[in-house]
């Protein structure tokens, strides 16, 4: 895709030249005597098939002069790359050059119609044989009548690219239609197959329409967010090619792949110019932070696993289970101690402890003193005695049976499951309390090994701690919890309460008394609910900073008597830190907001009144309070009412005036009638 | 491409996603009598990379009230609280977390790892969790130290040296370096083209363990589901030899000073040394997310900055003043309402004054304004004789300026000896060929100021193998000065002329290369992990990621930022081994030099007789 720099700068000059006015000498000339030659020549190649090499030559110079045109034309933008716009700028551009030659004729190469001027066979071009089929054949032609006869002899000068339309030209300051496009508008455009990657090529086809295209109309400004700067040959005029809109040169420096329905494509598109916004929207450019979750897998897999330790464990527990009833019965008189050896064999296999010279859990080595061999009797292990290893130990049955029976607090089911081993072993034990921790004198320690201790035991007794009772900290963290969550929840709506009230007195628009009274009615009604909300606000503030202080008491004690751990103490120390700091935070908001109404200081008024009240409990009699509420509104309501009449007055709208007089008389009277109930003391004046 | 957004992504992805579990779980429980108080566990690796994304303010508020290390065995049972373990998937941290989970402290556990976790280190501890604790695992990216939003360094936490020998990886941080940046490819989800310089072994060597890496985990949902982009973006690795120039620098950007004349590691600064400092000065964090000063500062030059902190020192003093009289009441409520803020102003205020202060000591102490002149006139300029004579008078403790007395003359403080030797090895690579060079001249005016023989060895070194022939390109991009060319499609990062930061690293000219697809495959050989992308060399590309073998310097990372600014077509993220100063850089080529001095030893055994060589074995063992 990257073009030549020195090119683009060359197309930039002699572009700007031509912007000014002044007869192109490089370019256009060239043109003509190309398209003089192309009328003739080229044709005749065609038709008679036998042309002389150099005007095939020729004839590509034509299409990459007139590309130059179009080139020099849209990457400056100064009008428009697509023929169809008639530009006053371009026409006037190409006049010099089409007074030169208007004698000339010119002849379409490809469907062989007359033109008058250059620039009409151009746009005659662009417009008919855009995607014009025979192109193809007209090219494969081109080629293989290339490769037959030039080829040979001037492959120095002229050099065919592998696909479709790729010919690099000899002379490469002239280069296709855009620095930015891979935009082939004409088929014959020559594209520098050096930078196109596979992808482009197979794309070549690919024909981004232009129908979106924003129309210019001289006075555009930049369509980019907060860019107010005028489209003009200073600043650029330059179509997205993805949304068709309007923008300077610097927000449109951009380049996407899109396809030909516009839409974004990284695969099979095509790289157009594009503006910042649809550059930055492309889909998963701003893709970040991946993760990948391997929780299902992990899950999985432990499923597996763990079903098996599952059925192991079960094996284990009947095990244990079949001692326990043979402990029974033997207290029932129904088994002879003497068996319990043979017992013990049949429950589990021992292994054999000739085999075994070293415990399978601590890999030491036995010996007649501490480390004697012992047999696990449910699992069958050689493990060592050694109290010190904990390799294994004798436990009495009905300190296992209680471990057991951890976790299973549904005790029908646990006698349910008793039951079914109970017959399972053919045992017959009726009337008996399972569960219960049999009588000292025969609690019959049997020797478990640790691993089966484990696996038996330790998932019971972590359920026993998750669920058991919380430490102290962490229930005066619920409480501060819920206090927090409680204030959360109330501080968003009293705000929006205070800002409601806000705005309901800066809307001064009121044409009707209703609209007044209601105005004040709601005013009154949401003073009234400002001040509920504060005070129960207000309770709980006072309830959170209480707990956090008890709790930065037991902070102080803990740290003296040194009676918890010390991730405990940590814990509390950062639970009061935040407790504290949520206090600070919230309370400032809270105490921020009377002053948020200090524009209305009737208003700030009533609040501390109603404040007062609240704090001070002597004033704080119901009636009292009413109608002092009562009056003030009133109060205020008078003093909208004079002002609307007075307004109403200079507006000369008398109609108006008669019933907001009335009304005044009312509220006056009412008002009377309101001081004289509440006399000196609790009134206003 | 954003680093800071990106962690601030994963961060919240690693304190808030444990509600959806918990709502199925405690779904008829009543939300308030469940609090979920939860301890997060890291290891030695994610510590640093933790501190530098994340505060401590930050984690409490997501009800992180306990910190720890996984590692650490005391910490008690908690059965009612949650856990979050963020680590890093190496055995170290498996195995704790093994055992962790074999007797559970917490009720339940969510796994985050930092990088990729083999299939058969899942297995292992899907085996362990007998108690179905582990109600979450997941990885998330991480593998790497966030400085800025768009520079990154690798967590070496062992420090663990980068070089074997000259030019070849110690095997242990390679592993580490390839790691850290498939995570970092995985974060930011680039499946990128490799590109590496032709003449760096370690480029090459780094380039094809991370292609075979990638190319080894492009399944599992990992770079497989990563959109194709429209240009394949580009992994760019460059070798710190083919620039010896910028790290020897002495850099005027805030950001790069502080750590040039105090350092920083990890983003905090150690002031502890300075008497008399305040214990919440002693150690101060300098990040930009958290400090919008320094946000706004970091790039500023030194002048700049004292004027900034001028201003910020004034707004300080106006809201000092109009608190100092609390006369009304009013006064008062104000000053409560604002004391938060106030307090952390005063605090970031007494902050950055006693940074700009001790820089300020330092540059009069060092002298640097003179030898930061001569530095820049030498790295720039084509000056042979006057730099020549700037160079003996700063040598022989001069001045540069003519204008000085000899009595005033007396009284400078002596230049140190690094920034001799760093002045003489500036000359010696930059008039290298030049045919006046005086270089022995000049060792020996180093000799007679009492500079060790083995510094004097490895300038020489220094000028052998980072020379010119060892180097990948001409001098121009190498000695170059901050002009105003105009590059088509390419802004450059440089606006002002400041006579001290005249010199613009090398790194600028291969960006603008890169971006504008002009890296000659022949000196940027590509490797692509990549069937998606075709194998273009003049690809004009749109994100691009840098990575500097032998550690980046802040200074670059300015430049990268302010390109970043001003180019919005393209985006850029640097990074390296380390961040260096000129210390750090000087004790690299040291150790590197000592090293090829043994080495060189070692070659020379060969060719001695068996009985010499067996008597030069019995030496080194005794």
């Amino acid at each position: 895709m990257s073009t030549d720099n020195n090119n683009r700068s060359n197309d930039r000059s002699t572009h700007r030249q031509r912007v000014l006015g002044k007869p192109v000498s490089t370019s256009s000339p060239v043109a003509s005597d190309a398209t003089n030659l192309n009328g003739v020549n080229s044709r005749s190649a065609l038709t008679q098939g036998q042309p002389a090499s150099s005007s095939a030559h020729q004839f590509l110079k034509i299409h990459d002069s007139i590309n130059e045109q179009s080139v020099s034309d849209s990457s400056t933008s100064a009008s428009l790359s697509s023929f169809d716009q008639q530009q006053p700028s371009q026409s006037a551009l190409v006049e010099p050059s089409m007074n030169l030659h208007e004698d000339l004729n010119l002849i379409c190469p490809i469907c062989n119609e007359k033109m008058v001027t250059l620039n009409q066979l151009n746009r005659h071009l662009d417009d008919e044989h855009q995607s014009f089929e025979p192109v193809n054949n007209f090219d494969e032609d081109l080629k293989s009548w290339f490769k037959k006869k030039v080829i040979g002899k001037a492959s120095d000068v002229i050099s065919i690219g592998g696909s479709l339309g790729n010919v690099r030209s000899p002379t490469r300051n002239l280069v296709k239609l855009d620095v930015f496009d891979n935009d082939k508008n004409f088929t014959y455009s020559i594209v520098n197959d050096g930078s196109s990657s596979v992808g482009e090529q197979q794309n070549l086809a690919i024909e981004i329409p232009k129908t979106h295209w924003k129309k210019q109309t001289g006075h555009d400004i930049c369509h980019m967010e907060n860019c107010f700067k005028n489209l003009n040959i200073k600043n650029g005029i330059v179509n997205c090619r993805k949304c068709g809109n309007l923008f300077c040169n610097e927000h449109a420096f951009f380049r996407v792949k899109i396809n030909k329905d516009l839409q974004y494509d990284s695969i099979n598109g095509v790289m157009v110019r594009s503006c910042q916004l649809c550059f930055e929207n492309k889909p998963h450019y701003n893709d970040l932070a991946y993760t990948r979750d391997l929780t299902d897998l992990f899950k999985q897999m432990r499923q597996k696993i763990n079903q098996e330790k599952d059925l192991q464990i079960n094996i284990l527990e009947r095990r244990l289970l079949k001692f326990y009833y043979f402990f029974q019965k033997e207290k029932n008189g129904n088994v002879l101690s003497f068996n319990f050896k043979n017992f013990e064999m049949s429950v589990v296999n021992w292994e054999n402890d000739k085999e075994h010279k070293f415990c399978t859990i601590c890999n030491n080595k036995f010996n007649f003193a501490m480390m004697r061999k012992h047999h696990c009797r449910l699992c069958g292990e050689v493990v060592c005695g050694n109290l010190e290893n904990g390799c294994s130990m004798e436990v009495p049955i009905n300190i296992l049976m209680q471990y057991l029976s951890i976790g299973l607090t549904d005790a029908k089911q646990q006698v349910q499951q008793v039951q079914q081993v109970q017959e399972q072993d053919q045992f017959q034990l009726k009337g008996t309390n399972y569960y219960a921790p049999l009588p000292e004198q025969q609690d019959k320690p049997i020797r478990i090994c640790l691993n089966c201790k484990k696996s038996m035991f330790g998932k019971k007794l972590f359920l026993k701690d998750v669920n058991g009772e919380k430490s102290e900290t962490l229930r005066i963290y619920d409480t501060i919890l819920i206090y927090k969550i409680k204030i959360e929840q109330l501080l968003p709506i009293f705000k929006k309460s205070i800002i409601k009230l806000n705005n309901l007195d800066n809307t001064k628009n009121e044409k009707t008394h209703e609209d007044t009274m209601n105005k004040l009615n709601n005013n009154h009604e949401i003073i009234q609910e400002i001040s509920r909300q504060r005070v129960a606000l207000k309770d709980l503030f006072t309830k959170l900073d209480s707990i956090s202080k008890k709790l930065h008491h037991k902070i102080v004690e803990d740290e003296k008597a040194h009676n918890i751990s010390n991730d405990e103490l940590k814990l509390e120390k950062s639970i009061y830190s935040v407790a504290v700091l949520f206090l600070q935070e919230n309370m400032i908001a809270f105490q921020n907001i009377p002053t948020m109404t200090k524009q209305r200081p009737d208003i700030e008024n009533e609040i501390s009144n109603v404040k007062t009240i609240i704090t001070k409990p002597k004033l704080t009699k119901a009636e009292i309070r009413a109608s002092r509420e009562k009056l003030m509104v009133l109060k205020e309501q008078k003093f909208l009412v004079e002002e609307m009449i007075s307004s109403s007055k200079k507006k000369r709208k008398f109609d108006d005036l008669k019933s907001l007089e009335l009304n005044l008389n009312d509220l006056s009277k009412e008002i009377d009638e309101l001081d004289a109930r509440l006399g000196d003391e609790y009134g206003f004046n | 491409m954003d680093l800071t957004k990106l962690s601030s992504n994963y961060i919240s992805r690693l304190l808030n996603t444990s509600k959806d579990s918990k709502d199925s779980k405690n779904s008829n429980n009543n939300a308030f009598l469940q609090p979920n108080i939860k301890v997060l566990l890291l290891d030695k690796y994610t510590t640093p990379i933790i501190s530098m994304i994340s505060t401590q303010s930050e984690l409490l508020q997501h009800e992180v009230y306990l910190i720890d290390r996984l590692d650490n065995f005391g910490r008690d049972k908690m059965r009612h609280l949650s856990c979050i373990c963020f680590l890093k998937p190496d055995e170290e941290s498996i195995n704790y977390l093994i055992t962790e989970l074999q007797s559970p402290k917490y009720f339940q556990y969510e796994l985050y790892f930092n990088n990729i976790l083999s299939k058969n280190q899942l297995e292992r501890l899907a085996e362990k969790d007998d108690f179905e604790v582990v109600v979450k695992v997941q990885e998330i990216f991480e593998d790497y130290l966030v400085v800025n939003k768009d520079l990154f360094a690798i967590n070496n936490v062992d420090h663990t040296p980068i070089y074997a020998s000259l030019d070849s990886w110690n095997k242990s941080y390679l592993n580490t370096a390839v790691n850290s940046l498939t995570a970092l490819l995985l974060s930011l989800e680039q499946k990128p083209v490799i590109r590496y310089e032709k003449n760096s072994a370690m480029a090459e060597t780094l380039a094809n363990n991370l292609n075979s890496k990638i190319k080894e985990n492009s399944n599992n949902q990992l770079f497989d589901t990563f959109a194709i982009k429209d240009v394949p973006p580009l992994l760019l690795i460059l070798d710190r030899k083919n620039d010896p120039i910028t790290p020897l620098l002495t850099p005027w950007t805030f950001q790069s000073m502080v750590h040039e004349l105090i350092g920083i590691s990890n983003n905090t600064v150690d002031l502890s040394y300075m008497p008399n400092i305040s214990k919440e000065l002693s150690k101060i964090v300098l990040s930009p997310d958290q400090d919008s000063f320094y946000k706004e500062s970091m790039y500023l030059n030194f002048g700049d900055l004292s004027d900034k902190i001028k201003d910020y020192v004034e707004k300080y003093k106006v809201k000092t003043k109009s608190t100092a009289k609390l006369d009304s009441i009013q006064d008062m409520k104000q000053f409560v309402e604002s004391y938060p803020e106030f307090r952390k102003l005063s605090n970031n205020v007494s902050k950055h004054m006693s940074l700009a202060s001790e820089l300020d000591r330092n540059i009069t102490q060092q002298r640097l304004w003179e030898v930061s002149e001569l530095e820049q006139s030498l790295s720039c300029s084509n000056n042979h004789s006057s730099d020549l004579e700037d160079l003996e008078k700063l040598l022989n403790n001069l001045s540069t300026n003519d204008a000085l007395t000899e009595e005033q003359q007396k009284l400078l403080p002596p230049i140190s000896q690094e920034a001799k030797i760093r002045l003489v090895v500036l000359y010696a690579l930059r008039y290298e060929s030049n045919p006046s060079n005086q270089l022995s001249k000049l060792l020996n005016i180093l000799k007679s100021q009492g500079i060790s023989d083995s510094k004097i060895k490895l300038i020489q070194f220094i000028v052998r193998f980072y020379g010119k022939t060892k180097r990948l390109d001409n001098e121009e991009n190498l000695f170059n000065k901050a002009t105003s060319t105009l590059i088509a499609g390419f802004k450059t990062s440089h606006e002002n002329d400041n006579i001290f930061m005249q010199h613009i690293p090398r790194l600028e000219a291969i960006i603008s290369k890169a971006v504008r697809g002009k890296l000659p495959a022949s000196m940027f050989p590509i490797l692509s992990s990549n069937n998606d992308y075709a194998l273009n060399p003049n690809e004009k590309s749109q994100d691009i990621i840098i990575y500097m073998v032998g550690g980046t310097t802040y200074e670059e990372s300015r430049i990268v930022h302010n390109l970043n600014l001003n180019n919005k077509n393209c985006r850029l993220i640097l990074g390296g081994d380390k961040i260096l100063n000129t210390h750090d850089f000087f004790n690299d080529l040291y150790t590197n030099f000592e090293k090829y001095e043994k080495n060189k030893s070692g070659i020379d055994r060969n060719d001695l007789s068996i009985e010499e060589r067996l008597q030069s074995r019995l030496d080194d063992l005794t």
